[in-house]
């Protein structure tokens, strides 16, 4: 198996590229769920 | 206090689910048909494989900058807000896709061609379709999210697609000695298909991976609604 490493390399950058934008979203959607909740709770309905 | 927006935090639906497990499953079974079912080439050897990912990044790039392109238009004669998150959510994933593109391409051409990179059309031609993409990308990070830049960016999707046929041709374009590209390429049954199984298995990545970034883009938009209403 000549060039496994180029093999190797290629997909561990293509999967990890892949896995690092996924987790970057997951984060994200999180951190957003969070500050929606504070937001809400600090202003709630009626409250002027 | 609610936003418009607030039905983004319920849970996945069961279709998004169902979606990530056929995923999963659809790249296990890839990998196996790559490594063991789809023969090794004769002339380039082992480092053939990286074809199998390689191009299937290229269509989901293609694919995603194609949603840009009738989402831009969609968003341009309607204003609706939707189809805009949607052209910007696609970019970023045709920017990794493409990205992804031009790092494999260079790892696949040393051993092959014996340069990591050449000028050569379909090199620079994809080179060309990335930074425009990434143009896209720097001006709604760098001009915020009125309607002035929403305006500019379906602009600039609906222009920046025109250079997809461009890098999908550039091979026939132009005379077979300024290429290092094949003109044309030759599998046999067995690459085929492993090669349609990954291409199908990366278009099923890019839905999933779009309607993840879809659902970031509708969480922002909820927060925001929120701090408008507070301020």
């Amino acid at each position: 198996m000549k060039n496994f490493g180029f093999v190797l390399a290629a997909y561990s950058i293509i999967w990890g590229l892949l896995a690092v934008y996924l987790g970057r979203l997951t984060m994200r959607f999180s951190q957003l769920k969070k500050e929606y909740q504070h937001l809400k709770h600090a202003h709630p309905e009626g409250k002027q | 206090m609610k936003s418009k927006y607030e039905q983004v935090f319920s849970q996945d639906n069961i279709a998004t689910k169902l979606l990530g497990y056929a995923l999963l499953f659809a790249m296990f079974f890839s990998f196996l048909l790559i490594a063991w079912y789809a023969p090794t080439e004769r002339t380039m050897g082992f480092v053939q494989k990286i074809f199998y990912y390689h191009v299937p990044s290229a269509w989901n790039a293609f694919l995603a900058f194609g949603v840009v392109f009738v989402c831009s238009i969609l968003y341009l004669t309607s204003r609706d807000r939707k189809w805009d998150i949607l052209a910007a959510s696609s970019v970023e994933i045709g920017v990794i896709f493409s990205l992804i593109v031009l790092i494999t391409g260079p790892i696949w051409a040393k051993p092959v061609w014996g340069v990591w990179w050449s000028w050569e059309p379909r090199l620079t031609t994809t080179l060309i379709l990335f930074l425009i993409y990434v143009a896209y990308l720097l001006l709604r990070y760098f001009s915020g999210q009125g309607q002035r830049t929403a305006n500019f960016s379906a602009v600039l999707g609906i222009v920046g697609f025109l250079v997809v046929p461009l890098v999908y041709t550039s091979v026939n374009w132009w005379s077979p000695e300024a290429q290092v590209h094949p003109q044309r390429i030759g599998m046999g049954p067995n690459m085929q298909v492993a090669f349609f199984v990954s291409l199908f298995t990366f278009t099923l990545l890019y839905v999933y991976l779009l309607i993840r970034r879809v659902r970031v883009a509708y969480a922002d938009a909820a927060v925001e609604d929120l701090r408008q209403q507070n301020d």
